[in-house]
């Protein structure tokens, strides 16, 4: 269950499923390393749920990564765009 | 390692994978229809009580184990996020407890307000009082709505 979004709360896009698959960490993992219970990881990781500046740091943590390296409130360039610099088909 | 609360052993309990197949939209949904049902099982028996009190008191005790067995399967349909404390949820179950909650308080707060329309109604038109049966229902079944709305709400409510 996502809590409510308010129809004016910005979108947050984020690269934690890219990042726990990279660390190979599974859900319940990353969960644990923050303290929270293994399903909000599943509703961040598909944007259903926005976290509180302190769980984004938290997470940023785990990663060892700067919180804007994980989380923006614009889309991330995929991983292809960004080594080869090429556009992805849509 | 410390040995867990009482706290920590209910929220694992409510946690339990074995309850996942519970934890599907269809199934919290029907949970909370039959719990509802239950409830107005529970009114129509208590309306019984001075006619046919034998009849009543077995209904009225099958009436409390499925409402025990059903309560508890709403629980664990829902993780008990509207019952456990703060330090036993995450940021985001804390944020569905109080949208369960604010939506149960308006839905309990008008659930109310009707009762006391309904006897106000009756006061006003002089009607006979009613039987006991009827007052005791009068009486037990807002305590009983008010004990399981929060989980109705959270239940029947909220998308997995």
């Amino acid at each position: 269950m996502a809590p409510r979004k308010r129809s004016d709360e910005p979108e947050l896009f984020n690269r934690l499923t890219v990042l726990r698959t990279e660390r190979g960490l599974s859900r319940q993992e990353l969960a644990d390393a923050v303290g929270v219970h293994y399903q909000t990881i599943g509703y961040l990781e598909r944007g259903e749920y926005s976290p509180s500046a302190t769980l984004a740091l938290r997470l940023a943590a785990v990663f060892a990564l700067p919180v804007e390296a994980v989380f923006s409130l614009t889309p991330f360039r995929t991983l292809s765009e960004q080594v080869y610099g090429t556009q992805e088909v849509r | 390692m410390s040995t867990p609360t009482r706290v920590q052993r209910r929220a694992e309990r409510l946690d339990d994978p074995r309850f996942e197949s519970l934890r599907t939209t269809r199934a919290r949904r029907l949970l909370a229809a039959a719990l509802c049902g239950l409830l107005v099982v529970e009114a129509a028996l208590f309306v019984l009580v001075d006619t046919a009190p034998v009849a009543a008191a077995i209904g009225l005790t099958l009436v409390v184990v499925a409402f025990v067995l059903c309560l508890g399967a709403l629980k664990a349909s829902t993780r008990g996020i509207e019952e456990l404390p703060a330090e036993a949820l995450d940021e985001r179950q804390w944020q569905l407890r109080g949208e369960a909650y604010a939506r149960a308080y308006r839905l309990g707060f008008g659930l109310l307000t009707l009762e006391l329309a309904a006897v106000a109604l009756w006061l006003v038109a002089g009607w006979a009082a009613p039987d006991t049966g009827v007052l005791t229902a009068a009486v037990l079944l807002p305590f009983h709505v008010g004990l399981v709305l929060p989980t109705l709400v959270a239940a029947a409510t909220r998308d997995v």
